[in-house]
């Protein structure tokens, strides 16, 4: 498997920073430990950058969520996403249209007001809309469905395969090290401290080792020692042929616990989700999902019935019971940082790798990231955040 | 299902004019007969695409019928009464003027947006909506033709062993399961035989019995459909899923297959060769010119070049001849590597054979000549018809899907698929690879499938 800016050969035996997993978390903190002046980083991956989640998301990105810990972190990662393109030489193709929060009852749209005050007592870029407004905005909905909603301007989606791409190159010329097909079997521990990993071709030292292995992140934190309340769950999406433009922006559809957008080409790409989390570690596709999939887009856009699907994926997460990100050291393990747990990870990528490698460079914790530590799950101190559309295991209203 | 060739010929609606389709015939058929080449364009710098696999594989037939964009063209048969359009191109797909696209082709080159603009995000957001507009695909069904794909009935259906593909190999598979007492379920679209029909010879050995692979293809259809324990169903094997063994659309039907075990008889693909201008109305690939001439009964051009590097390019070749082609070259870059009497009954048609390569295909709107480089340099060779006969390629994506499912996990192992084939996914004919089975090899292959279904000895109920 070559890429541009993967590694041939094999990685070394020694470095200062070993990161578990090519996928956007793991890319965007070597890049910008790299940008820091970390000099030995090296990446390693099973299969591919970005073959995990990375690359099988919705690409969804916003800030317009309702609780002081995700607005803090996402808000960041927006503007930075504003920056990227310029900043990592590469257009990743970044759609600021806007970003709309779906309500279609009563219950959702009283949810949407409290969130829009809140946005506007953070100086968060948000606007309320009535079902009138939000029917023109986005004609093509079913108007049974539509309440009202929030909408983030400065919201939209990006290209998923293109920011990996632009990380990854960008790491390179900085002399991040990428490698893949090297498989990390296991954690090598001195007295308490993570002092490297095993991998498929052999034993690799570290000074720091970070789990960002996306779906695969238990079985690390597992050779760690470290047992935290987090399951692996499937998420899946489909793609449709490419159709005339009729969305603009990004979508979440609380109701419908779905997502979605249509890319400039055309194509309408939605992922929706069950009521259950769905436990399993398989990429494999099922025909529960796509049919539920169909059901819902169909009746929030009618004139997509009949299209054409041009693909159907599904994609492992590790997820907390607050689907919040995990973020930071355990105690009692030295030499070992996670950024795991996420659901919102394509959004959040710009900006908690920021954070996370300003952390590691600099030893002064984010107060941006703290709230988001595993300790929380330890210590069992969930983030409530109410604008989420993924199933938290209890049933919607 | 059989094509009836006894019945009258029927009309159909083309850009506003009346076409005529022999019985049986496909919409792609039929518009080669009537001299329609461009039948769609190119995504992003429109160059003119024609009939070019003739089996549904290439992506350059699309055509909206009765307001159903992406209705393949050679896969359609013509009932009579369709209303049909081609879509890509603007004013239409036979003159199009974002053709100028491709006379930018230098600065449009792969992934060229994702270096435009990087500097200028709001200059990269406003190029995105020029793309989306040019780009243009608006192929949204009307509210007719979405309401005619809605399924009208949801059935579920639990046999022993289900096949794939009613091909030649499919089908002698799908009897030696059922002669080994299983029920069978046999999916596939369109006429029974597949690609065999169009094969009036044989691969050496295969069978014994029938004088070519056609004859071979017809009379087992004919078993098959005529077999008590065997159900078929004209329809698309849509995919196999993690906890559902197979979904089949057919037509409005959607039917969810449990099934222990499954025949793989998905085929194989012809895989096409890269020179300049290959992709232009005229080239195209061995099993559709074959089905041109031998299913669709079109005489595929008027004067043809066929590139080679197998024996059928040469075999194809004596059939353009018997069907009124003029054949002005067959090129091969090793014909010393073919079989002499082949070679022999070419130069006896005073066909001569060029050791050499295709460089280059001209023609504005489709294939009119193409040059040629051998051993004494280039030459030009008049050609509306380009033939390219290669090994084929596994149709494997089924097969891929049935290992990712029974292994719970779709890290990719390495390997050629026939050697992850399992007792409950048996992959038989060309889908395994080349040289093809033997039919009794096929017939074997069913017979293993119904016994790892734990299909029941044969008994007759009343």
């Amino acid at each position: 498997m070559s890429a541009p800016g993967v590694r041939a050969g094999d990685p070394g035996a020694s470095y200062d920073v070993v990161v578990i997993g090519a996928g956007v978390q793991g890319l965007s903190t070597a890049y910008e430990l790299a940008k820091r002046g970390v000099k030995r980083i090296a990446v390693l991956d099973r299969s591919w950058p970005g073959g995990g989640a990375s690359g099988r998301n919705g690409e969804l990105i916003r800030s317009i969520f309702s609780s002081p810990e995700w607005v803090g972190l996402f808000d960041l990662s927006l503007r930075r996403w504003h920056d990227l393109s310029a900043e990592l030489e590469m257009n990743v193709l970044f759609s600021p249209s806007g970003y709309l929060v779906l309500a279609s009852t009563d219950d959702q749209w009283a949810n949407c007001e409290r969130d829009h005050a809140y946005h506007l007592s953070e100086g968060v870029d948000s606007e309320l809309l009535s079902q009138a407004d939000v029917l023109k905005l986005v004609p093509a909905l079913n108007r049974d469905v539509v309440r009202g909603g929030v909408l983030q301007p400065s919201g939209g989606f990006a290209h998923h395969d293109a920011v990996n791409w632009a990380y990854l190159k960008a790491g390179a010329r900085r002399g991040v090290e990428v490698y893949c097909d090297v498989t990390v079997t296991g954690l090598t521990t001195s007295a308490g401290r993570v002092t490297g990993v095993r991998t498929s071709r052999g034993p690799i030292a570290a000074g720091l080792v970070l789990n960002a292995a996306g779906g695969h992140a238990l079985d690390v934190n597992a050779w760690a020692g470290i047992t935290l309340p987090m399951v692996t769950s499937r998420l899946e999406m489909l793609v449709t042929e490419p159709l005339a433009p009729f969305l603009r922006q990004g979508l979440a559809a609380l109701a419908l616990l779905g997502y979605c957008h249509q890319t400039a080409r055309g194509e309408f790409v939605g992922g929706t989700e069950m009521h259950h989390v769905d436990e399993s570690r398989s990429q494999n596709s099922t025909w529960d999902l796509l049919a539920d999939m169909a059901t819902k887009w169909v009746t929030l856009f009618p004139q997509l019935s009949g299209a054409r699907l041009l693909r159907h994926w599904a994609g492992t997460v590790t997820q907390a019971a607050d689907l919040a990100p995990v973020i930071g050291s355990v105690p009692d393990v030295d030499g070992y940082l996670m950024s795991c747990g996420w659901v919102y990870g394509f959004m959040g990528a710009p900006g908690a790798s920021t954070l996370l490698a300003e952390e590691i460079v600099t030893g002064v914790p984010s107060p941006i990231l703290e709230p988001f530590s595993p300790r929380r799950l330890v210590e069992g101190r969930l983030i409530a955040e109410s604008s989420l559309v993924v199933p938290t295991g209890e049933e919607h209203p | 299902m059989t094509a009836d060739r006894t019945s009258e010929p029927v009309r159909f609606t083309f850009e506003g004019r009346s076409v005529e389709a022999l019985p049986g015939q496909t919409l792609g058929g039929a518009l080669h007969a009537d001299g329609v080449r461009i039948l769609t364009r190119s995504f992003k710098y429109r160059r003119p695409r024609g009939y070019t696999c003739g089996y549904g594989a290439c992506g350059n037939c699309p055509l909206t019928v009765d307001g159903l964009p992406g209705v393949n063209a050679c896969e359609r048969t013509v009932e009579g009464g369709e209303v049909v359009r081609r879509e890509r191109g603007w004013p239409s797909a036979g003159v199009d003027v974002f053709r100028l696209a491709d006379a930018a082709a230098p600065l449009l080159t792969a992934g060229f947006q994702f270096r435009l603009f990087t500097k200028t995000p709001w200059l990269a957001h406003r190029a995105e909506k020029v793309m989306a507009w040019v780009a243009g695909a608006g192929r949204r069904p009307s509210a007719e033709a979405a309401a005619a794909t809605r399924a009208t009935s949801h059935e579920t259906r639990t046999v022993d062993v289900t096949v794939v593909g009613g091909g030649l190999s499919g089908l002698a598979a799908a009897l030696g399961a059922a002669a080994e007492g299983a029920s069978v379920l046999l999916v596939h679209r369109g006429v029974l035989g597949g690609r065999s029909l169009g094969r009036s010879g044989s691969a050496a050995g295969r069978h014994r019995t029938y004088g070519s692979d056609r004859e071979a293809a017809l009379a087992l259809a004919a078993d098959v459909a005529a077999h008590p324990s065997i159900e078929v169903l004209d329809g698309t094997a849509v995919a196999t899923f993690d906890g559902v063994d197979l979904i089949v659309v057919s037509r409005r039907r959607r039917i969810q297959v449990s099934a222990p075990a499954m025949v793989v008889a998905t085929g194989s693909y012809d895989v096409p060769l890269s020179f300049a201008g290959n992709d232009k109305p005229g080239v195209m690939l061995a099993s559709a010119v074959r089905k041109l001439m031998h299913v669709e009964r079109v005489r595929p051009g008027r004067r043809a070049v066929v590139v080679t590097e197998n024996a059928t390019g040469y075999e194809i070749a004596d059939e353009l001849l018997a069907a009124g082609v003029t054949v002005s070259a067959v090129v091969d870059p090793d014909p010393s590597a073919r079989p002499a009497d082949l070679v022999a009954a070419l130069d006896a048609a005073k066909v001569p054979v060029l050791a050499g390569r295709p460089v280059r295909v001209r023609g504005l709107r489709g294939a009119r000549s193409v040059v040629v480089a051998g051993g004494s340099g280039t030459r030009r060779l008049r050609a509306d018809l380009v033939v390219v006969s290669r090994p084929e390629r596994p149709a494997e994506e089924l097969r891929w899907q049935r290992h990712y499912v029974e292994a719970g996990d779709t890290h990719a192992p390495k390997g050629a698929p026939t050697a992850h084939a399992t007792d409950r996914t048996v992959v038989v004919g060309s889908a395994a690879g080349l040289p093809a089975q033997t039919l009794d090899d096929a017939r074997d292959a069913g017979r293993r499938a119904a016994r790892a279904a734990g299909a029941a000895p044969r008994r007759v109920d009343a």
